[in-house]
């Protein structure tokens, strides 16, 4: 029994951690009024600068530490653009989410071709269970540090109040560009981690279009969780645990009789993004957590008239 | 009150160098100069009252001075050192605070959280918990009592007031600005808010009063500046100038003595027109709002509803327009081919039979600020059917515009940039126009001048009398319910409380209002 549930949590704990901490980290981007369509783009952008780290340095965690400072600043680039400058949310992400996967595979591509020609050595983490254990750990503690700075910092309140309604949040005297800087820097740090630890700690290695979807599912995750740090948790299981283990329940299904094909299976998580926040909307006081930041996705105009 | 505390200190008695000194101020909008040239004063210790009809440039003086406008030209002075305000932020730590009409808080955070945003002596990392103590701490001290963990949504309008009083207070301000803040607050907490207003200057604060309330502005200010499209026009000590000469000021052409509505009592004899039959309907937290309300209206009769905020009085509206449920009781309109029972019939059956409705709120719920006029003109079903004739559409903006005297550039211009008074008006032009039946109000003259005020009551009151046209008129302004109602009724906790003719003495309205 107790190996079963160790076999279980180790056995999923890299494509959760890889998951949860980007729906983490679009959680925070996204409370703060951006619309984080780039979400995906980043992730993948994320995953090749890890495997090019990892080739370079040598050593995992410095990889880590280096994608994620990286992806970071290409939060705060975001940022900037979408609060400054007058052009929308969707444009703005949805180009960078293009640029991301252009430059994965054209910075990675070459890499990957020297790793495999001249056998350079991939120090990704040992699949040991203290490392894949300290990975869950810090992974739920990082949630839970979130959910404080969140909801009990006046940080986090900021960064609320930029995303609920700027121009009153200015008005009570918030540096709107400021906070959402910080709260964009903040959340694509967690998205570079995760898609660090997608090369790093999940599949060893990369290949043309890795990590690509990965950034959506989390972007699902965060939405169905309401964006919400702990809830995110619960919906993370869910998804990784589906993504996991989809061919094990294809296998007891059709064992059942119940044939169901495979584009059913890969569509699984997506039924779980709709079908968790309608269950959740049923119940009143989660119905307020679950909508949406107002001004999320909206541009910001200093002098507009908030009348 | 404990007032010693919070007060800024009688610092310089004597006043010499102005607090904040405007000098040759520009502020224009895509298609409008909103401010020309604007010369201005304020002192320690004073009550500056800042006069001028809907779009004068009042509430974009206040802003530029707290920051939210850049200005094209002109030099601003903070005890006698320019200043470049460049935000918000940096206008608070100057000293400067701004209290609106529309509550700047945020309807989703808790009252501790919003004052957290500008409390600068916790760092970003500080608790939230840790604010809200300090809050305790100080309503306590200053006679302020609102839970601050409270999220704000669940606040009425006065108390959200008070948080912005309670801001301002502990942002230790040395000029306050209130752009309309006291309008729309029941006369006794307008009294209390008044009685703050003159222990702050007592204890050298300097206050800009922004008001549509000439009278009660000269009662309470010192010195008195007046506006008129974007230029300051004249600028007196109280008692220099009588009232009707501020007035000539403010509106020029526009002021023709302030005609009270005219007419007095008129004996409304009709068939019946609105007939309610024991209204329960529920508030927003599920407990009744309305307790069983009957009333009748006539036809080409005006019933003013009178209350103190939050007494049922939205709730009872908004369920005869259909939107909010009926839980109990009926709503019978008699149109002209006959009974038509509305309980819960949706708002297109009822506003097909002709009825029209000016909300609260018309920002939220009455006009689209994202649009053109003519879009929110055409956007009504009465107005306009699957194609839209545009020219038609045009024509009509055009002619509403000029019989309202609205300030636009043009029939084209985004709603949104519209002050708040002449957005107010598209609605009620629109409303007004496809009421062939029965109008509905709830405030609807809440954000305009005296001059638009009156005129806007007595087009309700003449298509009353012309054409028949039935009204339920709820205000908040016991002013306005006395000069647009033919009969008034004061509601109290979801109740009717008290009915009563046109020319009633006010104080007995109150007596029922407040019990
Ligand atoms: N943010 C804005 N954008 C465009 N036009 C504006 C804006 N704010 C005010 N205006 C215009 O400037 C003029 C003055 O408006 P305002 O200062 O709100 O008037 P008041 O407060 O005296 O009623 C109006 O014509 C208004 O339409
Ligand atoms: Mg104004």
């Amino acid at each position: 029994m107790l190996d079963q549930v160790q076999g279980f949590v180790l056995s999923i704990t890299p494509i959760f951690t890889c998951l949860y901490l980007a729906s983490l980290g679009n959680s925070i981007v996204e409370k703060s009024g951006i619309l984080n369509l780039a979400i995906d783009g980043a992730y993948t952008l994320g995953t090749a600068m890890a495997f090019i780290a990892v080739a370079s340095v040598r050593n995992p965690t410095l990889a880590l530490i280096i994608t994620s400072f990286l992806i970071g600043l290409l939060g705060i680039l975001i940022a900037f653009l979408t609060t400054k400058l007058p052009i929308s949310h969707g444009a703005v992400g949805l180009s960078t989410q293009f640029v991301g996967y252009g430059l994965a595979s054209f910075l990675a591509y070459p890499v990957s071709i020297k790793v495999r020609n001249e056998g350079v050595p991939l120090n990704t983490y040992l699949p040991v269970t203290e490392v894949v254990l300290s990975y869950l750990i810090i992974s739920l503690l990082i949630g839970v540090i979130t959910h404080v700075l969140m909801y009990r910092s006046r940080l986090g309140v900021a960064i609320r109040a930029v995303g609920e309604n700027p121009a009153v949040a200015s008005s009570l005297g918030t540096n709107v560009l400021g906070v959402r800087v910080i709260a964009a820097f903040m959340g694509y740090i967690l998205i570079g981690v995760a898609s660090s630890l997608y090369i790093l700690l999940y599949t060893k290695n990369w290949q043309e279009g890795a990590g690509m979807g990965y950034g959506w599912i989390s972007f699902a995750i965060s939405i169905s969780a309401g964006r919400h740090p702990l809830v995110g948790m619960v919906t993370s299981l869910i998804f990784a645990s589906l993504i996991r283990y989809a061919y094990v329940l294809q296998d007891i299904l059709i064992s059942y009789g119940i044939n169901v094909s495979n584009y059913a299976v890969i569509a699984m998580p997506f039924i779980a993004a709709i079908i968790i926040p309608l269950t959740a909307s049923v119940i009143p006081q989660m119905r307020r957590r679950f909508t949406p930041p107002k001004h999320l996705g909206k541009i910001f105009f200093s002098e507009e008239r908030s009348v | 009150m404990t007032s010693e505390v919070f007060f800024p200190s009688n610092k310089s008695t004597q006043a010499q160098t102005p607090v904040v000194s405007v000098c040759g101020l520009w502020k224009s909008f895509p298609g409008v100069t909103a401010l020309r040239d604007v010369n201005l004063d304020v002192y320690a210790g004073e009550i500056h009252a800042i006069l001028g009809e809907n779009g004068a440039g009042k509430s974009t003086l206040v802003k530029t001075l707290y920051g939210v406008y850049v200005p094209d030209k002109g030099d601003i002075t903070i005890n006698g050192v320019k200043a470049v305000i460049t935000s918000p932020l940096d206008a608070m730590r100057r000293g400067l605070v701004l209290v609106s009409q529309v509550p700047q808080l945020i309807d989703t955070l808790t009252v501790a959280e919003n004052l957290a945003l500008s409390l600068r002596q916790f760092s970003l990392m500080s608790s939230v918990k840790s604010v809200e103590k300090f809050l305790l701490d100080k309503e306590e001290e200053y006679g302020i009592r609102i839970n601050p963990n409270t999220e704000v949504w669940k606040l009425s309008y006065t108390q959200k007031q008070l948080v912005e009083v309670l801001r301002a207070l502990l942002l230790n301000a040395t000029l306050v600005a209130f752009d309309e803040a006291t309008t729309l607050l029941p006369s006794s907490e307008k009294r209390k808010l008044y009685d703050f207003i003159r222990l702050f200057r007592l204890k050298g604060g300097a206050v800009l009063l922004i008001t549509h309330k000439i009278p009660e502005a000269m009662e309470i200010s010192d010195r008195v500046t007046v506006l008129r499209k974007g230029e300051v026009v004249g600028s007196f000590k109280v008692g220099e100038v009588s009232i009707d000469q501020i007035r000539l000021m403010m509106f020029g052409e526009r002021f023709t003595q302030p005609s009270s509505t005219g007419n007095s009592e008129r004996c409304v004899e009709g068939r019946e027109a609105i007939v309610i039959k024991d209204l329960w309907v529920r508030g927003d937290y599920g407990t009744y709002a309305v307790k069983g309300v009957s009333l009748t209206v006539h036809r080409g009769e005006i019933l003013g509803i009178a209350g103190v905020a939050g007494n049922g009085q939205l709730e009872l509206v908004q369920s005869l327009a259909g939107l909010r449920r009926v839980e109990k009781g009926n709503v019978i309109l008699h149109v002209k081919d006959g009974n038509v029972e509305v309980t819960n019939k949706g708002p297109a059956v009822i506003r097909d039979l002709g009825v029209g409705y000016i909300p609260d709120e018309p920002i939220k719920t009455g006009i689209s600020i994202d649009n053109t006029i003519e879009e929110n003109l055409a956007i009504h079903p009465k107005l306009s059917s699957f194609l839209i004739n545009w020219r038609a559409v045009k024509d009509l903006a055009s002619s509403l515009i000029s019989k309202y005297n609205v300030t636009t550039p043009s029939t084209t211009a985004r709603v949104k940039i519209l002050s708040g008074g002449n957005l107010m008006k598209i609605l009620i032009a629109r409303e007004l126009m496809v009421a062939k039946n029965v109008l509905l109000a709830y405030n609807p003259t809440r954000s305009l001048d005296e001059v638009s005020a009156h005129y806007v009551r007595r087009l309700i009151r003449d298509k009353a009398l012309n054409e028949g046209m039935s009204a339920v008129v709820v205000s908040e302004d016991l002013d306005e319910v006395m000069e647009v109602g033919d009969k008034i009724a004061v509601i109290n906790s979801g109740r009717l409380v008290g009915f009563f003719r046109r020319g009633v003495d006010r104080g007995e309205i109150e007596r029922v209002m407040v019990t």
